[in-house]
């Protein structure tokens, strides 16, 4: 099912966004464990990461070995690497 | 252990080839005051770390270090191009 409104790059603009701001949620928790509003945050950010994330492995490809459909062939070669210009 | 996700730490969007800022990059990456030694610093002090929230920290930042080593990479590429011709090979 092709979502009219993510193309590649928007997807992956937000896995960029989502995924810098979990990360940066993690570090913060990481010596303030009991935040609460912070592990709000974390939460939240680590919701819409898996959601774009899903996405994007669902419509272009794999981001990570575990999610190579290696049914018909090895598509984790398909796309350029991210130095190459893809994915970025 | 490292867990490879196909995309940048933070995207890359370059122009222009630049030598004299790909030289620069290439200075932030190994040597003393390098990603390299600052992320296996981090990685190597968490063993003798007390704290738990540091040790937490330490693992973190030395992973995050690891991905900034491997940053100035895909950087220094783009900014050559054109100056070393990249060669796409074929399927």
């Amino acid at each position: 099912m092709r979502n009219q409104h993510n193309t590649r790059e928007a997807l992956m603009q937000k896995i960029y966004t989502y995924g810098f701001a979990m990360y940066e949620a993690c570090l913060f928790l990481d010596t303030h464990p009991c935040d609460i509003e912070a592990r709000a945050y974390y939460s939240s950010m680590r919701d819409a990461y898996k959601e774009a994330a899903d996405q994007y492995k669902m419509e272009f490809g794999p981001l990570h070995i575990s999610d190579v459909d290696a049914s018909t062939y090895w598509t984790w070669l398909d796309d350029p690497w991210p130095w190459e210009g893809g994915s970025c | 252990m490292w867990n490879y996700e196909k995309r940048l730490q933070y995207p890359i969007n370059i122009k222009e080839s630049n030598p004299k800022i790909a030289q620069f990059i290439m200075s932030q990456y190994g040597g003393p005051d390098g990603e390299i030694g600052a992320s296996m610093r981090y990685l190597s002090q968490r063993y003798s770390m007390p704290f738990k929230i540091a040790k937490g920290l330490l693992t973190d930042i030395g992973s995050e270090g690891s991905e900034m080593f491997r940053s100035p990479l895909p950087l220094f590429w783009y900014l050559c191009n054109r100056i070393i011709p990249l060669k796409r090979q074929p399927v």
